[in-house]
């Protein structure tokens, strides 16, 4: 019987998921993953609370979905970035790809989205 | 050649049984009836000519048969194929859906349609008038996309899902059960992630998750038959959408869990369905009969063993 062709899954090491969002003009899907310090500062917005936070912004190129019109999945992956650290210093650091802005610019990015709802 | 008189006579037995048996089966013969039509779709008139010409014979009590129809046991299938597809849906008592109902009963359609599922190529093979071509087709993609527009910076939304995020952090996750028997699972989110999605015919945004025993079989490549155990957690969130092209994530919508039990959804191809509606996580369906609801829609993925969000292939990727 023929094989089924490879799929990729992106591997957070461990860290879980903050939010996700989109934007359909670039045509790109985001997540944010964090790990635990990095969940705790977003909902508490404390920079006391931001010590050892480690948050990761992974995107992908935005595919459709062929089994269901209506639908976008995310495609091939374009870049990975982290930062790490505590409040007011913050180490960031492209994982993958590139991404054309400055490093203090990536991190209020990425600090800027609000955790999702998650029950 | 000539045939032995005795051989002669079995033969013309064999054809007279048989013709006894066909007029036999006309008395239980069951011709497709029309009940009235109550509460009709209203569409733009583009699109009544494709429905009524493509699926009415199906779905609606306007169904035209010819005479073939009538004669059993080619009756028997035809009633049965129209009784099946009036309980999927009806455009002859359309409005008394609900109109969210109405809307996902549309985008299902189209998928339906484009994945070559619907109408059913028994149907037409018989009757190639019904087949649809890409105008037709392109018509009903713009005709659901109008029915479901973005709204852009939903303040009252952005201020719900405020709420909520501050609701989640003050209560604990119940251990909510669908009717099916399928439970939530609080563990999810030490899960991988399969996939995200967004979509634009209900505004959502998702993330998906999957259990070990689904990511070992991604990662084999055995995703034709996905193994027993298989469990994917979905979280479905309104989207909040801006001009600018952004989504994020708003209210939480749900959480939809499938999970792989050959022996106790021998009917579903061992998929047991369940939704988990709002933060109160409240269960989708009152009896277990909701599972097929989601299992037809489901048939649309068959070839990806009726999952619609497992991770591309690598040679699909752009």
């Amino acid at each position: 019987m023929d094989k089924a062709p490879d799929r990729k899954m992106f591997d957070a090491g461990g860290l879980q998921v903050i939010t996700s969002f989109a934007n359909s003009k670039q045509q790109t899907m985001s997540v944010i993953y964090g790990n635990a310090a990095a969940q705790y500062y977003t909902r508490s917005g404390q920079d006391t609370d931001a010590e050892g936070a480690l948050f990761r912004l992974v995107v992908h190129r935005q595919a459709d979905n062929k089994f269901w019109y209506g639908s976008h999945i995310n495609g091939a992956l374009l870049s990975v970035e982290s930062i790490s650290g505590t409040a007011g210093n913050w180490f960031y650091k492209q994982e993958y790809g590139k991404t054309a802005a400055t490093s203090g610019t990536r991190i209020a990015y990425i600090l800027s989205h609000k955790p999702s709802v998650f029950p | 050649m000539r045939l032995p008189n005795l051989k002669k006579k079995r033969i013309s037995l064999v054809v007279a049984l048989f013709l006894v048996f066909v007029i036999v089966m006309q008395f239980f013969s069951q011709p497709v009836r029309n009940p009235p039509v109550t509460a009709a779709i209203k569409a733009p008139a583009a699109v009544l000519n494709i429905l009524q010409r493509a699926c009415y014979d199906c779905h609606s009590n306007e169904t035209r048969t010819s005479w073939y129809d009538k004669i059993a046991p080619i009756s028997w299938l035809v009633h049965a194929d129209v009784t099946t597809a009036r309980s999927r849906f009806n455009f002859s008592t359309w409005d008394t859906l609900s109109p969210a109902d109405q809307q996902g009963r549309l985008w299902e359609m189209v998928n339906m349609v484009l994945t070559g599922k619907m109408p059913l190529p028994t149907y037409t093979a018989i009757h190639p008038e019904t087949r649809l071509s890409s105008e037709d087709i392109d018509i009903l993609k713009q005709y659901v996309r109008d029915l479901s527009p973005a709204r852009y910076h939903d303040t009252v939304m952005i201020h719900a899902a405020g709420q909520e995020l501050k609701q989640v952090q003050q209560k604990t996750t119940g251990m909510p059960v669908a009717a099916n028997g399928v439970a939530y699972i609080p563990d999810y989110r030490n899960w991988q992630v399969i996939s995200t999605t967004n979509r634009f015919d209900n505004h959502s945004i998702r993330i998906v998750y999957g259990n070990d025993i689904l990511v070992r079989a991604i990662r084999a490549n055995q995703t034709h038959n996905l193994p027993e155990g298989s469990t994917i957690v979905k979280v479905v969130w309104n989207s909040i959408e801006e001009k600018n092209g952004d989504i994020i994530p708003g209210t939480l919508n749900s959480v939809q869990i499938m999970t792989k039990d050959n022996k106790k959804f021998a009917d579903s191809r061992g998929w047991g369905f369940a939704k988990f509606n709002g933060i109160a996580l409240k269960p989708y369906g009152n009896t277990p009969l909701f599972n097929t609801t989601c299992f037809n829609c489901h048939k649309i993925a068959d070839k990806n063993d009726y999952v619609f969000n497992l991770p591309l292939p690598d040679d699909e990727l752009k």
